[in-house]
């Protein structure tokens, strides 16, 4: 099942990361986990403030990446349900 | 190869600073007769400094973040700076005796989500303990704050650097790590202090226990023949060291400062100061003659600028303790062989 496009990641407050041009590495010391992100999933992993709906998120890749609105809106609920299963997001509503 | 490192790499061959450790304070409640600490007459970085300091390395892009003192929870701001470093979204390790910590630290500890708290462990009775560390009750508090930690899921390592006041206590050491269910590091390596006094040499371990340890510790080993533009360590490229005065130093080892914070912006020292530009150009193989003909050199991974700095006042010169590991290392692959003498002024090993 897909998220629900208005929930509002957000990076877990456990996580640290930093974006070295445009390729974020993630250090989560809960999950003992190094993971670097290309540059697209760099951009959505700095998207996801808690602010940014999973719908926003899309809308600002689809302008930025120049893809479909809905090609974006299947990658980014892909993303962030696979960033929520490790627990390296938060969802609100 | 792996993502993570192929970027490492990247960040080396780029000069990006990536890890920084810190040292908060020099100011310690225990005294351990090795620390290599030289506290100088002067005040250390203020909370605003501080502070200051935290948002220029992450402008800079450091991501990994050490600190380390002295003892780092002696200060009593110490909170204040790891929490906004958290907001700053640095990783942070945090290197304490763990003799401080209560309940109520542990838990601001914990909520700080810590990469890895590294405890140090210098023995395994109170007598050993105490004979390196001082203090009073000085085991039962490190293992009374390693355990508050790990009750709150804080992921602890136990460090132990091998001497021989302590060596005997190595496997209860182990135990005692074992039984702590926490990782146990050690390390061979007692460092001259900051300003180069070797008081401790005489602790380092004697040559047969280097051999029988490398025998029965080192992953397997493969000699590796080091070309002339091999590094002996990344020392300048990535990663840097800033005292408790705002100085900053290539590494923990070297130090030679590279500027000082209240001086000049982090990253004009960073890509500026001679000594970064010295390491980032020179430190080769091909500089460092002696090591690069040296028959033991495929044997050699301790080789350490910092200490060659203060042993030999050459950033490229073999240093003894690195000879005497490679040669122990050399005996324990080919114990029926004659040990080779390193190029260098070491006597012949036993």
């Amino acid at each position: 099942m897909s998220l629900p496009d208005h929930l509002t990641p957000r990076r877990h407050p456990d996580t640290a990361f930093r974006v070295f041009e445009g390729e974020a590495v993630l250090i989560s010391p809960a999950q003992n986990m190094v993971r670097t992100l290309n540059v697209t999933g760099s951009r959505i992993w700095e998207l996801m403030d808690g602010e940014h709906s999973i719908a926003d998120i899309a809308a600002i890749l689809s302008q930025e990446f120049e893809v479909s609105t809905a090609h974006a809106l299947s990658s980014v609920r892909a993303f962030v349900q696979e960033l929520a299963e490790r627990q390296l997001v938060q969802l609100a509503s | 190869m792996d993502p993570y490192q192929s970027l490492l790499d990247r960040l080396k061959r780029q000069h990006t600073p990536y890890a920084v450790t810190w040292e908060l304070t020099h100011r310690c409640n225990l005294a351990c007769f090795m620390c290599y600490n030289v506290p100088r007459a002067q005040p250390e970085l203020s909370t605003e400094e501080a502070l200051d300091v935290l948002e220029q390395l992450a402008r800079a892009g450091v991501l990994r973040l050490t600190f380390t003192g002295g003892e780092v929870l002696a200060r009593r701001d110490f909170l204040t700076i790891a929490r906004r470093a958290r907001e700053l979204d640095f990783a942070i390790d945090i290197k304490t005796n763990a003799t401080l910590i209560t309940p109520e630290l542990a838990d601001e500890l914990a909520a700080l989500h810590p990469v890895e708290v590294e405890v140090s462990l210098l023995g395994a009775t109170p007598e050993t303990v105490q004979g390196v560390m001082g203090g009073h009750r000085t085991l039962n508090r490190i293992l009374g704050g390693v355990r508050l930690l790990l009750n709150r899921g804080v992921r602890v390592t136990l460090n132990s650097l091998m001497m021989r006041i302590n060596l005997h206590e190595r496997e209860a050491m182990m135990a005692l790590a074992r039984e702590l269910g926490v990782p146990h590091r050690m390390v061979f390596k007692i460092s001259p202090d900051d300003d180069g006094n070797d008081k401790s040499r005489g602790q380092q371990l004697p040559f047969e226990d280097m051999v029988t340890l490398y025998g029965e510790m080192c992953e397997p080993f493969q000699p590796r023949p080091g070309h002339p533009r091999a590094r002996t360590c990344s020392v300048g490229l990535h990663a840097c060291l800033i005292d408790p005065y705002g100085v900053v130093f290539p590494c923990i080892e070297l130090r030679i400062p590279a500027g000082s914070l209240r001086q000049q912006p982090f990253e004009t020292i960073w890509r500026e100061a001679p000594i970064f530009r010295e390491l980032r150009e020179r430190h080769t193989l091909a500089h460092m003659p002696a090591c690069r003909t040296c028959p033991l050199q495929t044997y050699c991974e301790g080789r350490c600028s910092g200490a060659a700095w203060k042993e030999r006042g050459d950033l490229y010169a073999p240093h003894t303790l690195a000879c005497r590991q490679a040669q122990a290392r050399y005996h324990s692959l080919h114990p029926a062989e004659p040990i080779p003498s390193p190029a260098f002024f070491l006597e012949p090993a036993p």
